[in-house]
């Protein structure tokens, strides 16, 4: 049966299915629950930490937010927690359309993503004062946290990039504890010789994933040991330098050598501290905010040993790359300075103290006197840690569009580690490439 | 038994065996994913990476599922699922049967090529059109909404439900409404009283269509939601892959949680799909 429809029929089944929309609408619009109207302006802060969860450091957050909240009557903070991967995109896009959160959590290197997508306001108005009182007080020069000579954030988390090494991995195979680069390639590829290639004894990660950081995490420090940087301070790529040759050299070396095999092609970070964990991974260079993580996995704990990673020189340590979280001033804030009071409650002692405890790296040199360090079981190495960042940290520039350099550079890395590309002529492609489009 | 007939019979024993073996290992493949992540969800976090690798945990524990059910927002973001999955369902077809049904019955003027146009709407990719719909989105104050996700998840799955009930439509024999109106019965009449019920197995199957989109889902809940209160259970699992590493235990215990719902929707409901989608297609 075939009808013809008339202006009737149509009519009907159009109010039908109106009705429809307009039930659906009035049934779901919920959710929107900004109140308001007592005077106490209400801040929302979008971080990576979970403060619902169980992890200690979101446990630590909960406490400061909560702590802040109960100490003073003109603000009260509520978190968002979001995925580290997605936040950055989320907050840039959220504050482009005139919203985004009050406060934001950033991790260093994506500060100048940030500032270029006018998701976060410089903070030099209120910090100044701050800083020339509690500045000395830093554990490292604040120049992380600028872009373009301004402030655009507080560093209010540390971490160095260590030596890890499996203890009872390395007894096993009678290899002793590497004291430079050297030692440690010639231990990892000894060990993987010896496990027939089940475990690999030096691993650097050289996957696209997560924009080629495990690699751009060494590739970095190992170019500012030789004397370079990625890059200058014109802002362009000088990689591909003598010094960035002898560092890829030297990544090259490990997987020459034997210590590596093409398995780090498909790995991140999180696939080498999880070979660590299995112990399918004897050696690597991470950071300190993952060894707790690590040390926690069965068989693991005290096996795990870190080290300051050490140069091709006996004696002598590689630099170690100071980046962290910080805490930004959203764009749209009304409230910018209660906001700055969260920011300063955030970095006050107690607050890093509180953080310490959970595992996280003071910012603060003062914080390392502490209970909270001194109680920590590892409060020697902690310690050591702090020295380690005080004595060898350098602050590397990051450029908005570092994500796509660093994926570039992974890239030719793999070519130039495992497929034979020549290591100078590779290095200036991508430089080239990158400076160019710059332009 | 002939030999002539056991010659027969022996290979297609053999083709038969040959079948299930495929379907075995097809089945196994699926599954082998899913109890891992059982096994994982009963270990403790500490031995989930331990080699050498255990299938049954040594130390059962369940932890996890605790860690999961109470200290977490999963159950919050499995109830957000469950309203945004069956509001959108509900709206879906509100709007699509009778589209559907319009396009099976009805013959207008520019039919062929507006059903046309409806179906071009659906092979848009979602993230072509994701930041026109965001700005709309924050500029009408729908951001953060359940609203703003179901409008949005109607709107995309409303062309390809029509054009799977169309189909439907299309294979019941017109002659039972013509009977109807004989009897007395409006055109509207017949359409809720004799062709819905027998559109049943369509119907059920599009509702289980438009769920499971609505449930798998990451792009749109991700992106029209920040509040942490009124996340869709694809994101809250995201929760577990932090800076820090994946937490396995956990995860894998969260997504055993999330997989309930839909294997029970599918156990209730598998028949009626099978006999909807085959309806649909051998007439569409």
């Amino acid at each position: 049966m075939a009808t013809n429809m008339n202006r009737r029929h149509l009519l009907r089944l159009g109010a039908f299915a109106a009705i429809g929309v307009t039930t659906g609408g009035a049934l779901t619009a919920c959710g929107d629950g900004d109140s308001g109207g007592d005077g106490v302006a209400e801040l929302s802060m979008w971080t990576f930490l979970d403060p619902a969860g169980t992890d200690p450091r979101g446990k630590a957050l909960k406490e400061i937010v909560d702590g802040f909240n109960a100490s003073q009557s003109a603000a009260k903070v509520t978190v968002t927690s979001m995925n580290y991967a997605k936040i950055d995109g989320e907050v840039i896009r959220a504050a482009n359309t005139g919203g985004g959160p009050d406060i934001v959590n950033i991790y260093t290197p994506q500060l100048a993503q940030h500032v270029e997508g006018g998701s976060i306001q410089e903070i030099d108005e209120y910090a100044n004062d701050w800083l020339s009182e509690a500045g000395a007080d830093y554990l490292f020069p604040i120049d992380s946290a600028k872009v373009d000579g301004k402030l655009m954030a507080l560093p209010w988390e540390s971490r160095v990039w260590l030596l890890w090494y499996r203890k009872d991995i390395l007894d096993k195979y009678k290899v002793s504890a590497p004291t430079t680069l050297d030692e440690a390639i010639a231990a990892g590829a000894a060990i993987r010789k010896a496990s027939g290639n089940k475990i690999t004894g030096f691993a650097i990660g050289l996957s696209e994933q997560s924009l080629g950081a495990d690699f751009m995490e060494k590739f970095d420090p190992f170019t500012a040991g030789f004397g370079g940087e990625i890059i200058g301070a014109d802002g362009k790529a000088a990689f591909a330098s003598a010094a960035g040759e002898q560092a890829m050299a030297l990544i090259k070396k490990a997987a020459d050598a034997g210590a590596m095999g093409r398995e780090v092609l498909t790995m991140g970070a999180d696939e080498v501290v999880n070979g660590v964990k299995a112990g399918t991974v004897a050696m690597a260079i991470e950071g300190s905010y993952r060894v707790a993580s690590a040390r926690s996995a069965e068989g693991v704990g005290d096996n795990l040993v870190t080290l300051p990673v050490p140069s091709t020189t006996a004696g002598k340590n590689m630099p170690t790359a100071v980046a962290g979280q910080t805490l930004a001033m959203g764009a749209n804030t009304d409230h910018p300075e209660q906001v700055w009071a969260f920011m300063r409650y955030y970095l006050s002692a107690e607050s890093q103290a509180k953080f310490a405890a959970a595992g996280v790296l003071p910012v603060l040199k003062s914080v390392y006197d502490s209970d909270a360090i001194a109680k920590a079981a590892n409060a020697t190495e902690l310690l050591q840690w702090r020295d380690y960042l005080a004595t060898d940290g350098k602050v590397s520039r990051f450029p908005a569009d570092y994500s796509e350099l660093s994926t570039n550079l992974v890239k030719a890395a793999q070519n130039m580690i495992f497929n034979g590309a020549a290591v100078p002529a590779a290095l200036s492609e991508v430089q080239t490439q990158y400076n160019q489009k710059g332009k | 038994m002939t030999a002539d007939a056991t010659r027969v019979k022996r290979p297609a024993r053999l083709r038969q065996a040959g079948i299930y073996a495929g379907l075995v290992a097809g089945a196994v493949f699926a599954v082998f994913p899913l109890l891992w992540g059982l096994s994982t969800s009963f270990k403790p976090e500490a031995t989930v990476l331990a080699t050498p690798v255990r299938w049954i945990p040594e130390h059962f524990t369940f932890d996890n599922y605790h860690a999961v059910l109470f200290d977490s927002q999963i159950p919050r973001n499995l109830l957000n699922s469950v309203i945004v999955s069956i509001i959108t369902v509900a709206v879906t077809l509100l709007i699509a049967v009778p589209a559907a049904y319009s396009a099976a019955r009805y013959r207008f003027r520019g039919k062929g090529g507006l059903l046309f146009f409806i179906l071009m709407t659906s092979m848009v990719p979602g993230i072509a059109v994701l930041v026109p719909l965001y700005y709309l989105a924050v500029k009408l104050s729908v951001y953060d909404t359940f609203f703003v996700m179901i409008v949005i998840y109607a709107a995309w799955q409303v062309p390809t439900i029509i054009w799977i009930l169309r189909g439907f439509f299309e294979s019941i024999p017109a002659d039972i409404e013509e009977a109807g109106r004989v009897d007395g019965t409006t055109t509207f009449g017949a359409f809720v009283r004799l062709i819905l019920p027998l559109a049943k197995p369509g119907i059920g199957a599009a509702a289980i269509i438009t769920f499971v989109y609505v449930w798998n889902d990451y792009l749109i809940a991700s992106t029209f939601v920040s509040d942490s209160d009124l996340r869709l259970i694809s994101v809250g699992l995201y929760t577990y892959l932090t800076q820090y590493g994946t937490v396995w235990g956990q995860l894998t215990a969260a997504v055993m949680v999330t997989l309930l719902p839909m294997i029970i929707a599918f156990v209730l409901f598998e028949r009626r799909l099978v006999a909807g989608l085959s309806a649909g297609a051998s007439k569409g």
